[in-house]
């Protein structure tokens, strides 16, 4: 299970125990010294007699929003009744458990939504590698017999737009690992263009003198 | 705020209009001009994107607030207690709890102090648990976070629409930079350097329009 949603399952235990009338301390004792690695801290701290505020530092500070806040309510119990926290908190911890299950679901669309991005990258790269591949061939089909530069530099310059279009998406799907689709991109990109090679390399017939 | 949108819109489309140089032929100006009017929307639309992160933050503290205020409230009995001993964590929150605690040790009513001090809050549930407290009526926990749930569906629902507008702007922008180099000729590096750094600049301002909205991760 997930770590974050056990931290909450044992603080609402905490909270539901003093609800009913146990100490804040014992039950923060009795439910976290199981719970690596904030949780054997806290017990810890409270069992070397440090107050609540101090020994639910390690849970107060800790990265999760919903933890951080349950830690903090319980923190707030020496300054009012620790049954009517325990009461009010019960209710706080299963709609903070409600917020984690729900980010816990965004996650997973978020795992679908870069699975696609890839695969977005990956035809990017393909479709550019195809056009700058074969692009410029097209191109000097006319009748002119006017010959045309050579669309080497199109190649690089094409390879290019395809990694930063892939590299901004990545950027916005999956924040630092946007290098990812960068990579599938040319890489994509270089075998599309390494398979039309043979046909982007056709030499240019003269229309002229069939004409 | 117009007149600082103005300037970077005007600053960012000059910056432009140097990076892209002759690359684009006669569409540069009427894309300059695109440019500059998404900068001015950026600008101009960030403080309402500050302040509706703020409350977004604060409608989730705001449960907590109650929580504990409820706690409290039932031990002391006292308003200006419950909001003297409040400890939220948002920062502006923090700064409205204490100011009115100060108010309340001056001497002012602690209902005139909540409202006073409330008034700078962006989320409303949070004003509504500052001035539960002072209405001495703590209402029954627990279906308070309406304005927090109704904040990520909202999010989640732009989220849903600007992501694939996003997608196609990164899909469809390098292809039709390729086919207009492939049309144009336009083989020789500079150009296609110049090509590279519009596309830059129409993907970015695309990102940053669509993740604008893109609320709490």
């Amino acid at each position: 299970m997930n770590s974050e949603l056990t931290t909450i399952y044992s603080l609402r235990r905490v909270l539901e125990s003093a609800g009913e009338g146990m100490g804040m301390a014992h039950s923060l004792v009795k439910e976290l010294r199981n719970l690596h690695p904030s949780g054997c801290e806290t017990a810890r701290l409270l069992l070397l007699g440090h107050p609540l505020n101090i020994s639910l530092r390690p849970l107060t500070e800790c990265e999760s929003e919903e933890v951080s806040m349950l830690a903090s309510l319980i923190v707030s119990a020496p300054s009012s009744s620790t049954a009517s926290i325990g009461k009010n908190g019960e209710a706080f911890a299963r709609t903070l458990e409600g917020w984690v299950r729900a980010r816990e679901n965004g996650k997973l669309e978020q795992k679908v939504h870069r699975f696609r991005s890839m695969i977005t990258s990956v035809v990017l790269g393909a479709v550019t590698a195809m056009i700058a591949s074969l692009g410029p061939l097209v191109g000097d089909l006319d009748l002119t017999g006017v010959t045309h530069p050579s669309s080497t530099a199109l190649l690089y310059g094409a390879a290019g737009f395809a990694a930063i279009g892939s590299a901004m998406l990545g950027l916005f799907m999956s924040g630092r690992r946007f290098y990812a689709n960068a990579a599938v991109s040319l890489l994509a990109f270089a075998a599309v263009s390494y398979l039309a090679t043979p046909l982007a390399n056709v030499p240019s017939i003269g229309l002229w003198g069939i004409k | 705020m117009i007149g600082i949108g103005s300037a970077c819109a005007i600053v960012s489309a000059m910056l432009v209009g140097f990076a892209v140089g002759g690359s684009l032929g006669q569409a540069k100006a009427a894309t300059l001009v695109v440019v500059a009017i998404l900068v001015f929307y950026i600008v101009l639309s960030t403080p309402r994107r500050i302040l509706d992160s703020q409350r977004v933050a604060q409608a989730r503290e705001s449960l907590m607030l109650s929580a504990s205020a409820t706690a409290c409230l039932s031990v002391t009995g006292s308003r200006a207690k419950t909001l003297i001993l409040l400890r939220p964590r948002d920062p502006t929150l923090v700064e409205t709890a204490s100011e009115a605690g100060r108010m309340v040790l001056l001497g002012e009513r602690v209902e005139s102090a909540v409202a006073r001090s409330s008034d700078n809050l962006a989320s409303y549930s949070a004003s509504t648990a500052l001035i539960s407290i002072a209405s001495m009526s703590p209402r029954e926990f627990g279906t308070r976070d309406e304005e927090a749930r109704g904040l990520t569906l909202s999010s989640e629902l732009s989220r849903e629409t600007k992501l694939p507008m996003f997608m196609t702007i990164c899909f469809f922008t390098p292809i039709m930079l390729v086919l207009y180099a492939v049309f144009t000729r336009s083989y020789d590096p500079t150009t296609l350097a110049e090509l590279a750094a519009f596309e830059f600049v129409a993907i970015d301002l695309a990102f940053y329009l669509s993740a604008a909205d893109r609320g709490p991760r």
